[in-house]
């Protein structure tokens, strides 16, 4: 069991290495992987996709069913972080820039390499919505797998984080759905209250 | 261009304004795309301008923003955009009704 688990972290480490040797073949190339990779640009547009998500319909049984989608997405991310702070309670894993062979061209965080923390939030972010718009949901998660990528590239991540973060994800997704199925009476009668309730009207279109 | 918290603050609001233009747009159907238009650029704007006015590419013990005022930033952001979208609204209607 032991060598089996050595194996795949080496093989985890080789993978690492042959995606971070490429780095400095282009500047253009590193820059925008540093961007890409940060934590501003997919976060917000994921969050600027579930904005849209919340105003796009116009009829009121599908625009329910568009927002109960949005709060599935909110408590996936919820649930996902929860996660990954109890399992960091458990577990810590080296950051790959401390290989001698890794190049990093981001910041140096210190938490636990494993599960990635941003890939797991952003993947929570896109499931529920790739469960129920195709398109939008396809958009949001290859600019997931994009962050995900750009991650492992500028020397952060393991590729093993990157998939213990999406696996993160689809627990917490399924944790999420089923808590939503459990009160989901409930939910309906709150997303009817913001769509009635006079006081509320500053956050209608 | 005025600290890192700011800065988000402020493109968060261009980006949000843009997408609101943009979800008005789809959702009215209608065959004005420069709403639309307007809306995509106002996004990519906040953007640039948010990854081209400094490095932004630091840690949150080092000046970057941690996940939690990264959400409470976005939340204000967006609720800032919607009061400045009804202003608008608001002032349009003032303006079509004195000039009829």
């Amino acid at each position: 069991m032991q060598d089996f688990i050595y194996t795949i972290i080496d093989f985890d480490q080789r993978l690492f290495l042959a995606i971070n040797s490429k780095v400095g073949t282009s500047s253009i190339i590193d820059s925008s992987a540093r961007i890409i990779g940060s934590d501003y640009l997919v976060p917000v547009f994921l969050s600027l996709m579930l904005i849209f998500l919340w105003y796009k319909e116009n009829s009121t049984l599908r625009r329910l069913k568009t927002r109960l989608t949005v709060l599935n997405s909110i408590f996936t991310l919820v649930v996902a972080c929860l996660i990954v702070i109890m399992l960091n309670q458990i577990l810590f894993r080296e950051r790959p820039f401390n290989l001698i062979e890794a190049n990093l061209i981001f910041y140096a965080p210190t938490d636990s390499s494993f599960p990635s923390n941003s890939v797991a939030a952003v993947v929570a972010l896109t499931i529920p919505v790739l469960k129920t718009y195709r398109k939008i949901g396809c958009l949001m998660l290859w600019s997931s797998l994009c962050l995900a990528f750009c991650r492992i590239y500028v020397g952060i991540h393991f590729p093993g984080d990157v998939l213990g973060g999406i696996l993160t994800a689809l627990v917490s997704f399924f944790l999420s759905t089923l808590l939503m199925n459990l009160f989901s009476k409930q939910l309906y009668l709150l997303l009817l209250l913001v769509e009635k309730w006079k006081g509320l009207k500053i956050v209608r279109l | 261009m005025f600290g890192f918290h700011l800065d988000y603050y402020l493109c968060c609001v261009i980006a949000v304004s843009g997408l609101l233009f943009t979800a008005t747009a789809n959702r009215n159907s209608s065959a004005a795309v420069m709403p639309y238009y307007l809306g995509i650029i106002l996004m990519l704007t906040a953007a640039i301008l948010f990854f081209s006015t400094d490095n932004r590419i630091v840690n949150d013990y080092q000046g970057g923003l941690d996940a939690n005022e990264q959400t409470v930033l976005f939340a204000l952001s967006t609720l800032t955009a919607l009061i400045i979208r009804k202003l608008f609204s608001a002032g349009k209607k003032i303006i079509r009704n004195n000039s009829n």
